[in-house]
């Protein structure tokens, strides 16, 4: 599930999580154990997302709300469909003191904003409204004016999240590349 | 400047003669397996727009899938995903597709594939396994396996490494389980984030591959991008023994670190004074040594997974359980981690031993680690030696999941509660 270009400057309500929010937690081995990446899978992943922590959580999530958690979000498995379900649960961003590896680099991959502000989890409170500006590197905590700055991303990641993932930055490359213009079939626009 | 194991790979594979921590690479990579998220590569490729999927595949000597996640398939879904890999994976015209006879993928990938010195990537989080081999392995999702299976290369930051020196030597009540705990409780779930640990020592020299695989897939659970031992005559008898991929033998390129590399951070374990250690609920750097929580009633015990379901680790539940039995009120379950540990467990006459003591044998897979058999009801509380101990890991989030070696795991399952080994192994 590629994203389209993220937003430069948006807001959002925010979630807050604490350390060590794993893959599990997440989306729990049973909901991503290799389904078919249908509309089916998608229904299960997001219907089950948190449920240990928040039951029935996609029921209080609204598009363009935002994550924050404390230290090294999204430890744990390799598991693509915990950054895909936080994206059907309607989530922009999430912002953690750290972020794990594998979390960090499949959010990358997909185009989704996982962003380190260490500090975040003092200067924020559930349902506060953050403003999130990647053009500045910075957060607003517009509910009580705190403001932090985000580590900056890498000019290489930068670039692969502006094309909206590691795949639409390969399917220029391939379409660009003489090998595989005869096989080649119309393609779909993203 | 001289360069540790991980920096010398990467500048060998982005074409530098020299890099360092902290700078971007474009990277040649020497091999790619992948499980069943195979299927969702070929997926995030069609959904992005390229029609057919994967364009092509770089190489295909160097790319490898096994269907061994859920075999047998659980359910009609997993079936139903695994007949479409089939087609797919024939219609790329796969060299290496492995669909029987697997067991779990980062102990096939030892047994039969990865080479010292290769930079390799596997489509789940616990290839930092191959490590043990001195292969420098690491878990990718399927859309950056999807861009690397193309074109042979990705993006990389090149880590800073710590440097883990294992003094005194190994003993086998011991598990590279009780180091990775260790290190865990010490130095938390992020020891390593971002960064590559290289495994070193005259502890980590006296280790057997079995032990190096256990620590080195738990690399991942302290946050550890790689996790590296060196390459020795372990590694070399190990190969000599190899006989998948005959063609691709002369192909290891052995890496040392340099004497002068520069490491972040060098800490010391002594093997001597290190006692069994177990993670309490609900995270791996949640550890106590064994005593502060033995005592605790149990339900379930299992040996099994990509860490712990090794030769060694069996033999060693098999010196626990010979001629006792499991508690009546605990299950106890062992599943090894391939099928050529299986039939080596069979020829050694572990079966017997482990049937007679009222243990359940699984066969190969992922299975028990996930919950996909042997899943916990709520207020279930269970010891076992897989990989992680997360809420809800292995079914209920009510359940109750500690983490231990094979020897903690095997004492436990005798007494129905958890028990220091050294006092079984006496």
């Amino acid at each position: 599930m590629t994203q389209g270009k993220p937003l430069a400057v948006f807001t959002g309500r925010v979630w807050k999580f604490g350390d060590n929010i794993d893959t599990d937690l997440i989306t729990p081995a049973d909901t991503t154990s290799f389904g078919l990446g249908d509309e089916e899978e998608r229904r299960i992943l997001r219907e089950n997302a948190f449920r240990s922590l928040r039951p029935a959580f996609h029921t209080q999530v609204r598009p363009g709300d935002i994550l924050v958690a404390g230290r090294n979000f999204g430890l744990g498995s390799h598991r693509e469909p915990a950054n895909t379900a936080l994206v059907s649960l309607g989530f922009v961003a999430v912002i953690a003191e750290s972020v794990a590896r594998l979390f960090f680099r499949n959010s990358v991959a997909i185009g989704f904003h996982a962003l380190q502000v260490p500090g975040i989890t003092q200067m924020v409170e559930e349902g506060d409204e953050l403003q999130v500006d990647m053009n500045a590197w910075t957060i607003r905590n517009l509910t009580n004016g705190k403001t932090a700055p985000i580590e900056p991303y890498s000019e290489l990641v930068q670039r692969i999240i502006e094309a909206g993932g590691i795949l639409r930055v390969l399917r220029a490359r391939v379409e660009a590349d003489a090998r595989f213009q005869s096989t080649r079939r119309s393609v779909p626009s993203a | 400047m001289g360069m540790t194991i991980v920096e010398k790979v990467m500048a060998r594979a982005s074409g530098h003669t020299t890099v360092h921590p902290g700078q971007y690479v474009d990277a040649k990579i020497d091999r790619v397996i992948a499980h069943e998220e195979f299927y969702r590569i070929h997926t995030a490729a069609e959904e992005v727009g390229i029609p057919g999927g994967l364009p092509d595949i770089w190489d295909r000597d160097r790319f490898h899938v096994l269907l061994e996640h859920f075999q047998p398939a659980l359910n009609v879904t997993q079936s139903v995903r695994q007949q479409k890999m089939r087609e797919v994976a024939k219609r790329y015209g796969l060299l290496h597709f492995r669909d029987a006879l697997c067991g779990v993928i980062h102990r096939v990938a030892i047994e039969d594939y990865v080479l010292p010195g290769e930079l390799a990537l596997g489509s789940d989080s616990h290839s930092v396994a191959w490590g043990a081999l001195n292969c420098v392995g690491t878990g990718m999702g399927e859309h950056e396996l999807a861009y690397a299976l193309v074109y042979g290369t990705l993006w990389f930051k090149v880590p800073e490494t710590i440097r883990v020196q294992l003094e005194g030597s190994w003993h086998p009540a011991l598990s590279g389980k009780d180091v990775a705990l260790h290190l865990a409780g010490l130095h938390t779930s992020t020891f390593a984030l971002y960064k590559a640990i290289e495994f070193a020592g005259p502890g980590a020299a006296a280790m057997p591959i079995d032990a190096r695989i256990a620590l080195a897939t738990h690399a991942v659970e302290l946050g550890g991008k790689f996790g590296v031992f060196a390459y020795d005559d372990h590694v070399a008898r190990f190969l000599a023994a190899r006989t998948a991929m005959a063609h691709q033998r002369d192909w290891a390129r052995p890496v040392a670190p340099d004497p002068d590399a520069r490491y972040c951070q060098e800490v010391q374990v002594d093997l001597g004074q290190l006692e069994p250690q177990v993670a309490k609920p609900h995270n791996f750097d949640n550890v106590v040594p064994v005593g502060q929580v033995v005592g605790t009633k149990i339900h379930q015990a299992q040996v099994g997974s990509c860490a712990n379901g090794n030769v060694d680790d069996i033999a060693t539940v098999v010196r626990i359980v010979k001629g006792r039995r499991v508690h009546p009120e605990t299950r106890f379950f062992v599943q090894p981690n391939s099928w050529a540990v299986y039939r080596t467990c069979i020829e050694r006459g572990f079966i017997p031993d482990l049937l007679d003591a009222g243990v359940q044998v699984l066969s190969p897979g992922c299975h028990l680690c996930l919950g996909m058999q042997g899943a916990l009801a709520s207020g279930d509380v269970c010891i076992t030696s897989t990989t992680r101990n997360f809420r809800g890991r292995m079914g209920s989030g009510e359940a109750l999941i500690y983490l231990a070696s094979p020897a903690t795991v095997a004492a436990s399952a005798l007494a129905g509660a958890i028990t220091d080994p050294r006092e079984v192994l006496r």
